[in-house]
């Protein structure tokens, strides 16, 4: 009956691995009646309970690990250090539960270094392949697959498992990319690589747009990928609606909008590319209009920086005749 | 694409002009294509993918993308390439001397 009761407490996991969180609740409920007067102890001395210094500390890791620079696999290891550390200090608190599911999704550092390595070297072999496009699609469509399967859990089998889903034959697509994203939630759910999802989101039917965004902006642990999972569906929106694919009404402006206006005001400051999601929520909201950018307007003006990080801004070269040339070396 | 622009910023390098390119790379693609590429002309640089934010801003979902703007900043033409670019620059240049 306890257990029963416990088991409404755990928050929503994402498919899998629900009867293994559960386990480690029990476990670990148990273990808080034995500490008790020590807990006791230390709520009067602090003035604050541990399960709150754990939440705190918990939050302050989340920061942490989305302000820090590192790249993804340092990151990782610096990070799985920190999560286990918090995870024995305040064991018993839902914080530490929630430590415990990051490090669960968790890969090794060197496992994801010889994911990335690998893909890194299929990727050269394909565009170096003098193959035409279908049969070099059907030659390397199984290589991809393996070092998915070999590497699952890695950012670098994601992006291999996402490259072998959109090259599936029409005919086949959408009965097998509701059964792959199901596989990918199992393994990637709590996992911060799933923030590529959106690179997918084209693939989906409205009813899976909805609900695999929807369960990442919900019940993600990383404020990364909630963000990007909002983001990467109002962007979708506000795109396609422009080109019919979506229908233009009232609400699904509203529904984007409103999307875009949370994330400049709750996760403004979480980083995109090289900016961050406040910036590229404002970007989608406030786009210039055609009749903006239409001839005999004056163009509207554009501060940022060079690569070298020095600020540039376009009114710095009025009283010159300008061309603006949006490009990339490709 | 580059070499048509380098000549024309060398050609106009007294007049002016000023050709600013809005950048879509990840910052190592950037600074390897301004090397070899020889580009002297000064760039933003987007936030390394084709969603950064001036180009999200501007609506671009192509690239190239080019807008010519007179001397008062106002936009008087779009999407001109090459020798027809050049017409424009010079047209407009000639026109911001006239008065």
């Amino acid at each position: 009956m306890l257990v029963g009761a416990r088991k409404a407490e755990v928050p929503s996991s994402l498919h899998a691995e629900k009867g293994l969180v559960t386990m480690r609740w029990v476990r670990r409920t148990s273990r808080i009646r034995f500490p008790l007067g020590a807990l006791l102890l230390s709520l009067v001395s602090s003035g604050c309970s541990k399960e709150e210094r754990a939440a705190s500390a918990l939050a302050e890791l989340g920061e942490a690990y989305t302000a820090s620079e590192l790249g993804s696999v340092d990151k990782f290891t610096e990070f799985t250090a920190r999560y286990q550390e918090l995870t024995e200090r305040y064991s018993g608190t839902q914080a530490a539960m929630d430590a415990e599911k990051w490090l669960m999704t968790g890969t090794s550092a060197a496992e994801e270094e010889a994911a990335s390595a690998e893909l890194a070297a299929l990727k050269e072999a394909y565009s170096e392949s003098d193959l035409g496009r279908t049969e070099k699609n059907e030659e390397f469509t199984p290589k991809y697959q393996t070092l998915a399967e070999d590497y699952w859990g890695t950012d670098a089998a994601l992006e291999a498992k996402f490259w072998v889903m959109r090259r599936a034959p029409r005919d086949e697509r959408s009965a097998t990319i509701g059964e792959d994203t199901d596989a990918i939630f199992e393994r990637y759910g709590q996992s911060l690589h799933i923030k590529r999802l959106g690179e997918l989101i084209t693939n989906f039917s409205e009813e899976q747009r909805e609900e695999y965004f929807g369960e990442l902006r919900e019940n993600s642990p990383h404020p990364e990928v909630r963000a990007a999972a909002i983001y990467d569906l109002a962007r979708y929106i506000k795109r396609f609606m422009r080109y019919g694919m979506v229908e233009d009404s009232p609400e699904n402006r509203e529904k984007a909008d409103s999307d875009l206006r949370l994330l400049m005001e709750e996760y403004a400051d979480v980083p995109k590319g090289g900016v961050t999601y406040g910036v590229m929520a404002d970007a989608v909201l406030n786009a210039y209009t055609d009749e903006d950018l239409a001839i005999g307007q004056p163009a509207p003006e554009i501060v940022g920086v060079t690569a070298d990080g020095d600020e540039i801004r376009l009114s710095q070269f009025l009283g010159k005749v300008v061309v603006i040339d949006f490009w990339g070396d490709w | 694409m580059y070499p048509h622009e380098r000549s024309l910023v060398s050609r106009l390098e007294d007049e002016p002009f000023a050709l600013i390119g809005i950048n879509s790379d990840p910052k190592e693609d950037y600074f390897e294509a301004i090397a070899r590429e020889n580009i002297t002309w000064p760039s933003f640089w987007d936030g390394g993918d084709t969603s950064g934010p001036i180009a999200t801003k501007w609506g671009v979902t192509g690239w190239p993308t080019i807008y010519i703007i007179d001397h008062e900043g106002i936009i008087r033409d779009k999407n001109k390439r090459d020798e027809r670019m050049d017409e424009v620059v010079d047209r407009l240049l000639e026109k911001m001397k006239g008065g």
